[in-house]
């Protein structure tokens, strides 16, 4: 940087000039995208709060409506099709989708969102989810995939290789309230 | 010497208007971030007292206008059995004063709404 402001001070008839190509180099290329990166970060951790708020709601709807014989018999209920469904029909309700999961207008969403991954632990012996997490009361763990609109530099170079979305994994792990 | 003054100039304009639109930028986001928060309050409490009461929603009416929120709408189902949906829906308006361009400011209106369902765990005998 320094050996490159001294050849461009050593122009003396542009001196001037080069220095505005300088600093405006230095706005465009460094001061805007620092900036977009700042504000799409809190943008992006804004977006995956309000999803992992409507997935915790979601998961604790899920526990409560799941017929009872399930958590009289089992301890833990992975991906079960019926359980998916009333997953599904909730989830769909929270984030504003549509019945296949694609987004309506006002969604949060960018794309058609999939569940990776639903399970239920209805017993309280300890054990972890598959991502990690302890869990030791009656919990819905629950791993989804939300495609969201990246918005400024990003939807740029996102544009630039191929895709028009980024893809948002989010886990929530909703402990299930004991008493009312 | 003098192109220095007008770069140095030009570089602190525009870093005080990047500045202004960002910090301008993120209050929607914080006020929407403020209502998600206060709504998801009251939509955990209706699924425990299985609806939303009056007085709920008249608290929910005053805390949201104390955030500064306008044209408050508040739907919410008033009465549910165990494993009935309950659906919260809050329409709000917020108003706030931007910069349009480099010298003039104007007031801006957005529509932020919170809809939510969730299932009763309320047994009612």
């Amino acid at each position: 940087m320094r050996t490159l402001r001294l050849l461009l001070r050593s122009n003396v008839n542009g001196g001037g000039a080069s220095e505005v190509v300088l600093g405006t180099a230095i706005i465009v290329l460094i001061l805007f995208p620092v900036f977009s990166g700042v504000v799409e970060k809190y943008i992006i951790n804004v977006k995956a709060q309000i999803i992992k708020d409507a997935l915790d709601m979601t998961n604790i709807s899920t526990y409560v409506s799941i017929d009872s014989k399930y958590l009289g018999k089992t301890v833990v209920i992975h991906n079960e099709p019926e359980v998916e469904a009333i997953y599904r029909r909730l989830l769909a309700c929270n984030l504003n989708l549509n019945e296949d999961l694609s987004p309506k207008a006002c969604s949060i969403a960018d794309g058609k969102v999939m569940i990776e991954d639903i399970t239920i632990y209805s017993g309280e012996q300890a054990t972890t989810c598959p991502l990690g997490t302890e869990i030791i009361r009656p919990t819905v763990h629950s791993l989804v995939i939300v495609p969201v609109k990246p918005s400024l530099y990003r939807q740029i170079i996102l544009k630039a290789l191929g895709k028009n979305s980024l893809e948002l994994k989010v886990h929530v792990d909703s402990d299930i309230p004991v008493d009312n | 010497m003098p192109a220095k003054v007008i770069l140095l100039s030009l570089i602190l304009i525009i870093m005080v208007s990047i500045t202004m639109v960002t910090v301008e930028f993120f209050l929607p986001l914080s006020a929407k971030a403020d209502m998600n928060l206060l709504c998801r309050k009251y939509a955990l409490q209706m699924e425990i007292c299985g609806g939303l009461t009056l007085n709920s929603k008249n608290e929910l009416y005053e805390k949201l206008s104390e955030i500064g929120f306008k044209d408050i709408v508040i739907e919410g189902t008033e009465r549910a059995a165990f494993g009935d949906e309950l659906n919260l829906k809050v329409e709000v308006g917020y108003i706030y004063n931007k910069m349009s361009s480099f010298f003039t400011r104007s007031d801006v209106s957005k529509r932020m709404i919170y809809h939510k369902t969730s299932i009763s765990r309320k047994v009612i005998n």
